[in-house]
C-alpha cells in the first residue's frame, strides 16, 4: 500500500490531462503487442492486462510493475531483454521509442484508464467500440454546485483548477479585453471612438451588452465563416491540373457567413449543408448549401471510375471530419486501423452520395427568375428574327452582285513540302528558304476548299506573320482542314484538329497558346498532313466577338479575292454592315443572367449502385452494397427507418414541395439521422460543433483534435464542460450565439493572460483554463485588421470573389497563369479575406505564409508557425507598406502634425490602447531621427503592424 | 539615431536545432511543465511524439545518413528512355509496326513503334549507353546508378506530378521536400531549407501545389527562388526605404516587441518572433548573396554553360544548388522544361524536336553539377536526382512523331549521397513499354532518398486526420543493390 501511496502522490503532482497522455502514448504499443496474450480469454503467465489493478497483482511469477522502483520493474526489464523470455515473446523487439513510452508510463504509476482493448474482428463493432466516450448518447451533466461561479462554463473550470489547487488569473484590463472581444467576435479591431467610449462606460452591463452589439455586427458571420470554410475546405477553383475557376462557388460561402449572422440553428446548419436541396429545393440558400458537398478539389481533366471515387470520397471524409470528428478516410482501402469503422461502414456511407453530382442552378428568388426567362425568350425571338433578315439579305445581295471588278487581294503564306529542321515552328526561324505562296493549299474539288496554290503530297509545314491589335482572349483560329492539323503560334502549340472538315471551323485555342500572343507581330506556324481523298488547309486568326454574326467561312475570306462578298458593290456592303451591327448590338443586349450557383444535387430518385471495392480500386468491385451508416454510432447500421422518418416528415410539413422527384432522398435521411440527438448520431454531432466553437475563443478545443474525436484523437481536457456545453447547444434550440454568449460572459474568458506562479508551473500552455492563451491572427485577420486601421476597409458583404494584387512572381509558379498580373489595388479589392478568392493552386500568398490551409481536405485546426518568411512580408510586402502609409495618412488627419499626438493616435488605433511610458519615448526618439518625416511616420505605422502586440490577440 | 550591429541571429537560434521553423512551443511546455524533465520528453519523442503534440511538430533527430542534401532534376513533362540512356534494339527492327495491343496512352491515339531518331553508344568503365544528345553527361555515368524500372500510378501530368513530389497521386499530401525538411531540419540558418527553382517559360502543371507541405506546417513547404534578381518574394525593400531605415525601424520593433514580451513571460512564441525578424534581416543579405555569382571563376562559369546562351538558364540554377548546398539547404528541386507541350519535356508532337531542345539546354549544365560537387568534394554527401514524372511511350503518337506518356515503365537516375556508380538496376520490356524486372515504385524510390538522408521512411511519420501518415503510404523497399552500402 505504501508504494501505491507513492505513485498516488506522484499522479496528484501531474495534471490530470499530463498522466493520461502517458498512458495515450503506452496504449498503443500495450494494444499492438501484448494484450493478445496477456488478457482474460488467454491470460499467459497468469497476467492479466485488461486494468490497472490486475495489472498491479501480477502475474505467475509475480509482480510485474514495482511502483516503488518502477524502473526495475519486470515489465521493463523483459521488454528491455534484460530478463527472459524477452517480450513480446516471440516477435520483433520493441524499438526505443516503444520502451520510452512503457517506461515514461510506468514511472507515471501505470494510469490505464480507459483500458487497453482487444484488436477489433476485421469487418465488425461492437458495443464495446460503442462505449468510447465520444459515441454514446448525451449524458445528463450537472454544473458542480460547489463553487463561486455563475457561469455554469466557469463551475466546470474552477473545479477542475481547484483540484490542482490553481484558480482563474486576474481578469484583464478592460480595453485589453475589447479588442479580444472585437478580435474573436468580429476580426476587426475596436475603432479609437469605440475604446474611448468603453473605457469610459460605467454601466454594470457594459461587458454583456458589447458582447450583444458584437454578435449583431454582420461581421461576425463573416468572422465564423472563415473558420468555418477551413472545415469545409472550401475554394473558389477545381484544383488539379487545370484548376478552373468555380464562378459559382460563393453563394455557399455567402450561406455560411448568413447562417452565423441569422443564428441558423446549427441542426438546420448541418441538414441544409447535406441536403438542402431535398429539405427545401425552392429555397435558394438551402441549394447553395449543398454548395459544402461541392467544395472539394476534383481532377477534371481524367473522367473514369477513379477519380469520381476519389471525389467522392472527398464528400464522405469532409462530411465525417466536419460533423462527426471520425476520420472516415481510413477506412477506404481496409477497416480503419484504430476506429471502429469497417471498410463496409465507409461504402455503405458513401451511398448517399453515389446518385449526387456537382451542378449548377440559379441563384435567385423565383419572381426574379421568371422574369429573366421571359426576358430571354424575347431576346431570343429578336436575335431569331435578325438573324434571318442578314441571311436573306446576304443571298440576295450574293445573288446580283453590283460591283463589276471583284475587289480583295491575296493571303502569302511561305511553304515547304519537305521536313525542315525542328526550329521550324519557332517565330526567328529563317524561312527565306521556303517557297511562297497564296493561301488555301490544296487540290481542286475537295469540299469546300477555295485553292489558292496546289499542294498534293503528303505533308505541308507553312508560316505568316499577322498583326494583331485587340485583347490576348478576342483570339481565336479558324481553319478548313483535311487531313489533322497543328498550329503553333509564336512557336507554342495555340491548336490542333484530328481528321478532316469540310469547311472552316473554329479551332478552340489553347491557354498555353494564347499566354504566346503579343501585340503587333506574330507568327504562325501550321503543319498539316494528308491522308487519303481530297486535301485542303487554310488558317487564319480573326477576332472572337466577330464569330457571333459572321461565320467562320465569311470571317477566313474577308478581304480575299475569294470572299464571297468581294463582287458586292459599296451600297450593299453598307446594308451588309448596317444588318451585321444591328444584330451584333441586339446580341449584345443579352439580359444579364441572374447569379448561378454550384451545389450538389441527385441526377435521379433511383439511386446508383453503389459498391464494396476491395482496397478502394474501383476495378475491383466485392459486392453491391446497400446504404449504410455507421454502425459504432447510435442509429447506425440498417438506414430503412430513417428514410421513411425523412419522407415521412416531409409530407407532414410541406406536402407541396415533398421529396425532390428527382433525388434518392438518402442524404436528407443522412441529415435527420446526424442531428437526431435522441436515436441518431445527433449528440456526437452537438459535441463536435460546440467543440469547435470553443476552439474558436480559446485557440485549442476541449478535445484538441476538432477533426478527430475518434481513438487516435485527443480526449476532451474537461469532458464534464463537454457534455454539458453539447447538452446546452441542444436545449438551446441548437443556437450558436447562445454559446458564443456564454464563452464571452465567462470569467474564464475575460482573465488575462498571464499566469499565477502556481499556474505558470503546473499549467503553463494553459489547457486548465488558468490563464488565457495566447492567440495569432491569422493570415485574413491580419489582413482585415491592417485594412481597418488604415481606413482603407470596403466592408461590401458577399458576391463573387475578388483577386486583389499579387506580387507576379507568384503568379509565374504555374504552368499556366492563374491569377491576374498587373492588379492595382482600391476599394473593390480591399474587401474582407473572406472574400478573397481561393484558388487552389495559387494560395494568396500572405495567407500562404501565414499558415492558411491549402483547401484540399477539411482542416479543423491551423498549425501556426513562426517564419522569416513572414516577417519579410511584414517588413517589405508592397501592399502592407502601402497600408502603413494610409494609416500614417489618416493619423495626421485625425491627429494633426504633432509628434505626440500623432504617436499617441497611432497606438490608439493599432493596439487599441494608448502607448506605455517607454513605448512613447521611444516611437518619438524614432519620429526625430533623420529622414523624411512621411516617411518615418509610414515606418512607424509598418512596425506597429510588425508589432506582436497587434499580431496577437493578449 | 546610430543604426546598431544588427543582432546576431547565431546567438539566438542553435544552428543544430531539428528544424528551421520555430514551431509553438506550447507542446514541449504543457509536459515539461508538470514535472516531467525535457530529458523524459527527449526520450519520448519517437513512433508516438506527435500523440503528444498533435500541432506542433517535433523533428526526430537526424540519423547519420551520407547525404546531407538531396539536388532534384525534375525534368517536368516526361524525358524519354529509349532517346537518352536506354536504347531499344528491337524498336529498330520493329520501326513503322504496329504495336501490342492493350497499351493506353492519354491521348488515345497510339501510331506505330517508331525507333529513336538518336544514335547510341557505350560510355565509361561501365559501359552505359548514352544517345548522341548528351556527351557531357555521357562522361559522367560512372557516378550514377540508373533505375531502368521506375513505374507510376498515372499518365496524366497533374497526378503524376503530384505522385513524384507527394507519394501520392491525390492532392493535399505533403512534398518529399517537406519530409526531408522535417526529418533533418535545414542547415541553413538564414535560407529556407527547401528551394524550388523553375522554368523561366513557367512552372510546372499543379505549380506550389507540387512543393506543398500538405498537412505538415506550412513553414516546411519549398520556397520559389529565382536565380536572377531577388530570389524570394517579399526579400527586398520597399521602395524607398533604405537598408538603414530599415534598420532602425526593427530596432524600433524589437524594442517594442521586447517590452510586450517582459509582459508575457511564459510565451516562448513571442520571444521566437522577435528572432524571427532578425533571421528575415539577414536572410534579405543571406538569399542575394547565395545566388551572387560574382565570386565564381570563369571556368566554373564555363563548367555549368554560363557561358552559351542555351545552357545560360539551367547552369545558372545547377550552380546557385551548389552554392545553396554549401550554406546548409537541405533539399533542391530545379524543374527543367515549363509551361506546356514544347517547352516543356512532353514531347507529343515531334520528339525530336522537343528533345533536341531541352537536351541542349540541360547536358551541359547537368553535367556540369556532378563534375563540380565531386571535384569539391560534396557528392558524397549531396544525393542527386534526376527523371520526370513518367516517361514516355515506344510508338509514335498518330503520326505526328511525338510519344506519349508511359508511366509504367521509365528511368531515373540517381548519383552521389551514398549512391554506388556506373550500376543500373532493372528493365523494361525489349520495346521499352513496361517494368519488367527490378521494378521501382515511387514509394520505393522515396524510401531510398529518405535513406540516403538517414531517414527510415517507416518512422518518419506525422499524425494527421486519425493516422500516422508517411511520404511513402503504407510500401517502399528501400533499392539496396544501388546503394554504396548495400
Amino acid at each position: 500500500m505504501k508504494h501505491l501511496g507513492l505513485a498516488l502522490l506522484f499522479i496528484t503532482s501531474l495534471a490530470q490531462a499530463q498522466v493520461a497522455a502517458l498512458w495515450e502514448r503506452a496504449r498503443p504499443v500495450i494494444e499492438r503487442h501484448c494484450v493478445r496474450c496477456h488478457m482474460p480469454a488467454k491470460l499467459r503467465g497468469g497476467l492479466d492486462l485488461s486494468s490497472r489493478e490486475a495489472l498491479l497483482r501480477g502475474g505467475k511469477h509475480g509482480q510485474v510493475v514495482d511502483l516503488a522502483a518502477p524502473q526495475s520493474s519486470r515489465l521493463l526489464a523483459s521488454v528491455r531483454a534484460e530478463q527472459q523470455p524477452r517480450m513480446p515473446y516471440k516477435e520483433d523487439a520493441l524499438g526505443p521509442e516503444s520502451i520510452a513510452a512503457l517506461e515514461a508510463w510506468v514511472a507515471a504509476g501505470v494510469p490505464m484508464d480507459p483500458a487497453p482493448r482487444l484488436p477489433r474482428d476485421p469487418g465488425s463493432v461492437s458495443d464495446e467500440d460503442r462505449a468510447f466516450w465520444s459515441f454514446g448518447p448525451l449524458r445528463k451533466v450537472q454544473p458542480p454546485p460547489d463553487t463561486a461561479a455563475k457561469n455554469p462554463v466557469d463551475a466546470f473550470l474552477l473545479a477542475e483548477l481547484q483540484r490542482n489547487g490553481l484558480s482563474f488569473a486576474a481578469p484583464a484590463p478592460p480595453t485589453m479585453l475589447l479588442r479580444r472581444a472585437h478580435l474573436l467576435l468580429t476580426g476587426l479591431p475596436p475603432a479609437p471612438e469605440e475604446v474611448l467610449a468603453f473605457a469610459a462606460d460605467t454601466d454594470a452591463q457594459a461587458w454583456p451588452k458589447l458582447i450583444e452589439r458584437l454578435l449583431a455586427r454582420p461581421q461576425f458571420g463573416e468572422r465564423m465563416a472563415r473558420h468555418w470554410l477551413d472545415v469545409a475546405r472550401y475554394a473558389d477553383s477545381n484544383g488539379y491540373e487545370f484548376d478552373e475557376e468555380r464562378a459559382h462557388a460563393w453563394p455557399y460561402r455567402d450561406f455560411v457567413v448568413k447562417a452565423f449572422n441569422d443564428d441558423m440553428p446549427a441542426d438546420q446548419f448541418v441538414r441544409w449543408q447535406l441536403a438542402g436541396d431535398e429539405l427545401d429545393p425552392a429555397n435558394r440558400w438551402a441549394r447553395a448549401a449543398t454548395g459544402f458537398l461541392a467544395a472539394g478539389p476534383v481532377n477534371s481533366n481524367e473522367e473514369n471510375e477513379g477519380t469520381r471515387y476519389t471525389e467522392l470520397d472527398d464528400v464522405l471524409s469532409t462530411t465525417c471530419s466536419a460533423f462527426l470528428g471520425l476520420s472516415m478516410a481510413c477506412a477506404r482501402c481496409h477497416d480503419h486501423k484504430f476506429d471502429p469503422l469497417p471498410t463496409a461502414d465507409y461504402y455503405g456511407m458513401l451511398a448517399a452520395f453515389v446518385t449526387a453530382r456537382r451542378v449548377e442552378s440559379v441563384f435567385a428568388e423565383t419572381a426574379l427568375e421568371q422574369a429573366h426567362a421571359a426576358a430571354v425568350s424575347k431576346h431570343e425571338a429578336a436575335v431569331k428574327s435578325q438573324t434571318e433578315e442578314l441571311r436573306a439579305y446576304l443571298e440576295e445581295a450574293r445573288a446580283r452582285p453590283q460591283n463589276p471588278t471583284a475587289r480583295g487581294g491575296e493571303e502569302l503564306w511561305r511553304y515547304t513540302f519537305e521536313e525542315p529542321s525542328a526550329e521550324w515552328l519557332l517565330p526567328d526561324f529563317d524561312d527565306s528558304g521556303w517557297k511562297t505562296g497564296p493561301g488555301g493549299f490544296g487540290t481542286a474539288g475537295t469540299p469546300g476548299a477555295l485553292i489558292g496554290t496546289e499542294w498534293n503530297g503528303a505533308r505541308i509545314w507553312m508560316r505568316r506573320a499577322f498583326v494583331w491589335d485587340g485583347p490576348a482572349e478576342e483570339l481565336a483560329l479558324v481553319a478548313h482542314h483535311d487531313d489533322s492539323v497543328h498550329v503553333y503560334l509564336n512557336g507554342t502549340l495555340a491548336g490542333d484538329a484530328r481528321g478532316y472538315s469540310t469547311d472552316y471551323k473554329q479551332l478552340s485555342v489553347t491557354d498555353f497558346g494564347r499566354e504566346k500572343l503579343r501585340q503587333g507581330s506574330n507568327v504562325l506556324a501550321v503543319f498539316c498532313t494528308q491522308d487519303a481523298g481530297g486535301q485542303f488547309i487554310d488558317v487564319r486568326p480573326v477576332r472572337h466577338s466577330r464569330l457571333k454574326t459572321r461565320s467562320a467561312r465569311e470571317l477566313a475570306l474577308e478581304g480575299r479575292a475569294t470572299d464571297p462578298d468581294a463582287g458586292l458593290s459599296d451600297a450593299q456592303l453598307a446594308r451588309r454592315d448596317a444588318l451585321v451591327a444591328k444584330l451584333e448590338r441586339t446580341k449584345e443586349s443579352a439580359p444579364r443572367a441572374p447569379a448561378r450557383v454550384q451545389h450538389f444535387q441527385d441526377h435521379s430518385a433511383q439511386p446508383d449502385k453503389a459498391w464494396l471495392l476491395r482496397r478502394g480500386n474501383p476495378e475491383d468491385k466485392v459486392e453491391e452494397i446497400a446504404f449504410l451508416l455507421p454502425r459504432v454510432l447510435p442509429g447506425g447500421g440498417a438506414t430503412e427507418l430513417w428514410m421513411q422518418q425523412q419522407i415521412a416528415s416531409k409530407q407532414d410539413s410541406r406536402p407541396s414541395n415533398g421529396v425532390v422527384a428527382e433525388s434518392t432522398g438518402r442524404r436528407a435521411a443522412m441529415a435527420a439521422w446526424i442531428t437526431d440527438t435522441e436515436h441518431g448520431a445527433g449528440a456526437l454531432l452537438a459535441r463536435v460543433m460546440v467543440n469547435r466553437v470553443w476552439q474558436w475563443h480559446f485557440g485549442v478545443g476541449l478535445v484538441a483534435t476538432s477533426n478527430d474525436f475518434g481513438l487516435q484523437g485527443a480526449r476532451p481536457s474537461h469532458p464534464e464542460l463537454l457534455e454539458w456545453l453539447a447538452g446546452e447547444l441542444v436545449r438551446s434550440h441548437w443556437s450558436l450565439k447562445h454559446i458564443h454568449r456564454l464563452l464571452s460572459n465567462s470569467m474564464a474568458w475575460r482573465q488575462s493572460g498571464t499566469p499565477s506562479t502556481a499556474a505558470a508551473a503546473q499549467d503553463s500552455d494553459g489547457s486548465l483554463l488558468s490563464h488565457r492563451r495566447l492567440l495569432r491572427l491569422d493570415g485574413e485577420a491580419l489582413r482585415d485588421c491592417v485594412l481597418a486601421v488604415s481606413a482603407s476597409l470596403n466592408l461590401r458583404m458577399g458576391g463573387p470573389a475578388v483577386k486583389p494584387w499579387v506580387h507576379s512572381d507568384a503568379i509565374a509558379t504555374g504552368s499556366t497563369e492563374k491569377w491576374p498580373k498587373a492588379v492595382k489595388d482600391g476599394p473593390e479589392t480591399w474587401r474582407r479575406s473572406v472574400y478573397v478568392f481561393m484558388r487552389r493552386s495559387v494560395r494568396f500568398p500572405f495567407f500562404e505564409c501565414f499558415d492558411a490551409p491549402d483547401a484540399q481536405a477539411s482542416c479543423g485546426v491551423r498549425v501556426p508557425t513562426v517564419t522569416p518568411l513572414q516577417s519579410l512580408a511584414l517588413m517589405n510586402n508592397e501592399f502592407i507598406r502601402e497600408q502603413a502609409r494610409l494609416f500614417a495618412r489618416r493619423v495626421e488627419r485625425e491627429a494633426g502634425a504633432d509628434a505626440a499626438l500623432f504617436v499617441e493616435r497611432a497606438f490608439l488605433m493599432a493596439f487599441a490602447r494608448s502607448p506605455t511610458e517607454p513605448e512613447r519615448q521611444r516611437a518619438l526618439e524614432f519620429l526625430r531621427s533623420e529622414g523624411s518625416a512621411t516617411e518615418l511616420r509610414a515606418s512607424l505605422c509598418q512596425a506597429l503592424f510588425g508589432a506582436n502586440a497587434f499580431l496577437y490577440v493578449e | 539615431m546610430q543604426p546598431r550591429t544588427p543582432h546576431d541571429p547565431t546567438l539566438r537560434l542553435d544552428a543544430n536545432a531539428p528544424s528551421h521553423f520555430t514551431p509553438s512551443r506550447r507542446d514541449f511546455l504543457s509536459c515539461s511543465g508538470g514535472g516531467l524533465g525535457l530529458l523524459a520528453l527527449g526520450s519520448l519523442l519517437g513512433e508516438e511524439r506527435l500523440r503528444l503534440a498533435t500541432q506542433g511538430a517535433v523533428a526526430v533527430p537526424p540519423l547519420q545518413g551520407p547525404a546531407k542534401a538531396v539536388i532534384w532534376l525534375f525534368l517536368y513533362g516526361g524525358p524519354s528512355a529509349m532517346d537518352l540512356f536506354d536504347p531499344k534494339p528491337k524498336l529498330d527492327a520493329l520501326h513503322g509496326k504496329k504495336p501490342p495491343e492493350g497499351i493506353k496512352t492519354f491521348f488515345k491515339d497510339n501510331g506505330n513503334l517508331m525507333r529513336s531518331p538518336y544514335t547510341f553508344a557505350r560510355h565509361g568503365q561501365c559501359g552505359q549507353w548514352v544517345s548522341n544528345k548528351q556527351p557531357a553527361l555521357a562522361k559522367c555515368v560512372d557516378d550514377m546508378a540508373f533505375l531502368k524500372a521506375v513505374h507510376c500510378e498515372s499518365n496524366n501530368h497533374a497526378p503524376a506530378l503530384f505522385h513524384l513530389n507527394t507519394g501520392m497521386s491525390r492532392v493535399g499530401f505533403p512534398s518529399a521536400g517537406s519530409w526531408v525538411q522535417y526529418g533533418l531540419g535545414t542547415g541553413a540558418k538564414n535560407l529556407p531549407g527547401f528551394v524550388v527553382m523553375y522554368d523561366p517559360r513557367g512552372g510546372p502543371i499543379g505549380g506550389p501545389q507540387n512543393w506543398s507541405s500538405g498537412f505538415l506546417p506550412s513553414s516546411l513547404q519549398g520556397v520559389p527562388f529565382r536565380s536572377k534578381g531577388v530570389p524570394i518574394l517579399d526579400l527586398a525593400r520597399p521602395e524607398g526605404v533604405s537598408a538603414e531605415a530599415q534598420r532602425a525601424q526593427l530596432d524600433l520593433l524589437h524594442d517594442l516587441n521586447k517590452a510586450h514580451g517582459e509582459a508575457h513571460p511564459a510565451a516562448a512564441e513571442l520571444e521566437a518572433r522577435i528572432r524571427s525578424y532578425e533571421l528575415a534581416y539577414a536572410m534579405q543579405s543571406a538569399a542575394p548573396e547565395a545566388t551572387d555569382l560574382g565570386g565564381e571563376s570563369e571556368a566554373t562559369k564555363q563548367l555549368y554553360g554560363l557561358d552559351q546562351e542555351r545552357t545560360r538558364t539551367v547552369g545558372t540554377q545547377c550552380l546557385v544548388a551548389r552554392r545553396l548546398v554549401e550554406r546548409g539547404v537541405r533539399f533542391i528541386q530545379i524543374y527543367s522544361g515549363g509551361g506546356h507541350q514544347q517547352d516543356s519535356w512532353d514531347a507529343h508532337y515531334g520528339l525530336r524536336e522537343n528533345h533536341d531542345l531541352h537536351c541542349a539546354e540541360t547536358d551541359v549544365p547537368f553535367a556540369g553539377l556532378l563534375t563540380d560537387l565531386k571535384q569539391r568534394g560534396l557528392l558524397d554527401s549531396t544525393l542527386v536526382v534526376w527523371g520526370g514524372e513518367f516517361g514516355r511511350m515506344p510508338m509514335s503518337q498518330g503520326t505526328n512523331g511525338g510519344r506519349d506518356h508511359n508511366p509504367d515503365g521509365f528511368l531515373m537516375w540517381l548519383a552521389g549521397g551514398g549512391v554506388k556508380g556506373g550500376v543500373s538496376h532493372g528493365e523494361t520490356d525489349d520495346i521499352g513499354w513496361k517494368a519488367e524486372e527490378g521494378a521501382v515504385s515511387v514509394n520505393d524510390l522515396h524510401a531510398t532518398l529518405l535513406h540516403c538522408v538517414g531517414l527510415d521512411h517507416t518512422k518518419l511519420t506525422y499524425f494527421h486526420n486519425g493516422r500516422n501518415y508517411r511520404l511513402t503510404d503504407v510500401a517502399g523497399e528501400v533499392i539496396r543493390p544501388i546503394l554504396r552500402s548495400g
